[in-house]
């Protein structure tokens, strides 16, 4: 099973409770160490919900601190090591899952979805097939890309043809155009 | 209006932005256009299309070529614009002079072969080929993508945004960022639309 590293940072927030009442173990704000490779150890799974940008930088927002701090980015000395980590951040995936290269990494190119309001069943049926792929024994980044983006058509195919809500097609194309490569 | 239009917006009517400066000539093809079941929105001036138009809030542009004295502010170059932002909207370039420019109208056909837009020319039955040609091109819109953007649509006239991990978007922007470029678009739609044509056989 995977555990879920998700930031404190208020402007996402409740994404911790949401991920956690779905039965996911959390692991949320202060109770992250300040190093990244302190909190993602060697031979476990990890999801990230952070902030990120396109240069490859994930943020951490520390409630303690009341700001976020830079906690893993491209040419960082003490990278984390041989763990899969599948990083639930905007824009950091084309460039941190090229610079992780001693673990099993997956990101995202653009902007994506927290798990609140409107969205928290989306991106919650989107984490459901993420945690599938990662309890695999296998990596291979195509393949979960094709799987995911498989996952995304399925899904916003429905949404089209039922027309339930706005919010719901909005969020579902922005997990797809994430996944763009 | 066609039927399959009509049912791919069903309870919604086609949008469309006629602009041109001469207030007849628009009255006259807006009034054509909402005669056929058309939501229109007029505009006089470049100025003032600028202002109103987003990527993915039309259906249609029906743009005359000589707007001004200003050979900035032509509908060849209004077009120019909104490619750069939306590569698929449908777009009808109107003009009565061209004929008589072969320069011009030369710029034309390699203006539309790349901007995927329809030319009339004024005169007999003008503003009856402008609503055709509107017809035919929304007709042979994408039917994936032109329901994405029509799903989207209420929520940016709403002005609804959703909660990401680097700030909020706004569906403005969403729309936006789907039609800047058709690879873009293309890669994400074209899963949608391949399990919609699988469904549609099955179906059939």
């Amino acid at each position: 099973m995977a555990t879920y590293l998700v930031t404190g940072a208020p402007d996402v927030s409740p994404s911790d409770q949401n991920v956690r009442r779905s039965g996911r173990r959390v692991r949320f704000d202060t109770q992250v160490p300040n190093r990244a490779a302190s909190a993602i150890r060697a031979g476990r799974r990890y999801v990230i919900i952070a902030h990120g940008d396109s240069e490859g930088t994930v943020f951490w927002f520390r409630s303690d601190l009341g700001s976020s701090v830079k906690w893993m980015w491209v040419g960082m000395r003490d990278a984390p090591r041989a763990a899969r980590v599948y990083l639930y951040c905007c824009h950091v995936g084309p460039e941190l899952t090229r610079f992780l290269k001693r673990c099993e990494s997956f990101g995202h190119c653009s902007s994506v979805p927290a798990p609140v309001d409107e969205a928290e069943a989306i991106v919650l049926d989107y984490l459901s097939k993420v945690d599938e792929l990662m309890r695999r024994n296998t990596f291979d980044a195509g393949n979960w890309r094709k799987e995911l983006q498989d996952h995304v058509a399925q899904r916003l195919s429905d949404e089209l043809d039922v027309g339930t809500s706005v919010r719901s097609i909005s969020t579902w194309l922005m997990l797809g155009n994430s996944l763009r490569k | 209006m066609r039927e399959s239009i009509s049912q791919e917006f069903a309870s919604h009517k086609p949008k469309a932005v006629v602009l041109d400066d001469n207030a007849h000539a628009r009255r006259m093809t807006a009034r054509r256009l909402r005669g056929r079941g058309f939501q229109v929105q007029e505009c006089g001036s470049v100025e003032e299309f600028q202002k109103i138009w987003r990527p993915g809030m039309a259906d249609v542009i029906v743009a005359d070529w000589q707007l001004a004295d200003d050979e900035k502010k032509h509908g060849d170059k209004v077009l120019i614009d909104v490619r750069r932002k939306d590569w698929d909207v449908p777009f009808v370039l109107v003009s009565g002079k061209l004929s008589e420019d072969l320069n011009r109208a030369r710029v034309l056909q390699a203006l539309l072969d790349e901007g995927g837009a329809r030319f009339v020319k004024r005169g007999e039955n003008g503003i009856k080929r402008i609503c055709d040609d509107a017809e035919d091109l929304i007709e042979r819109r994408d039917s994936t993508l032109l329901k994405v953007i029509l799903s989207l649509r209420a929520g940016a006239e709403a002005g609804l945004t959703v909660r990401t991990s680097s700030g909020e978007k706004s569906l403005v922007d969403q729309l936006a960022e789907l039609l800047r470029k058709p690879k873009d678009s293309h890669d994400v739609l074209r899963p949608v639309s391949l399990v919609r044509s699988k469904r549609a056989k099955v179906q059939s």
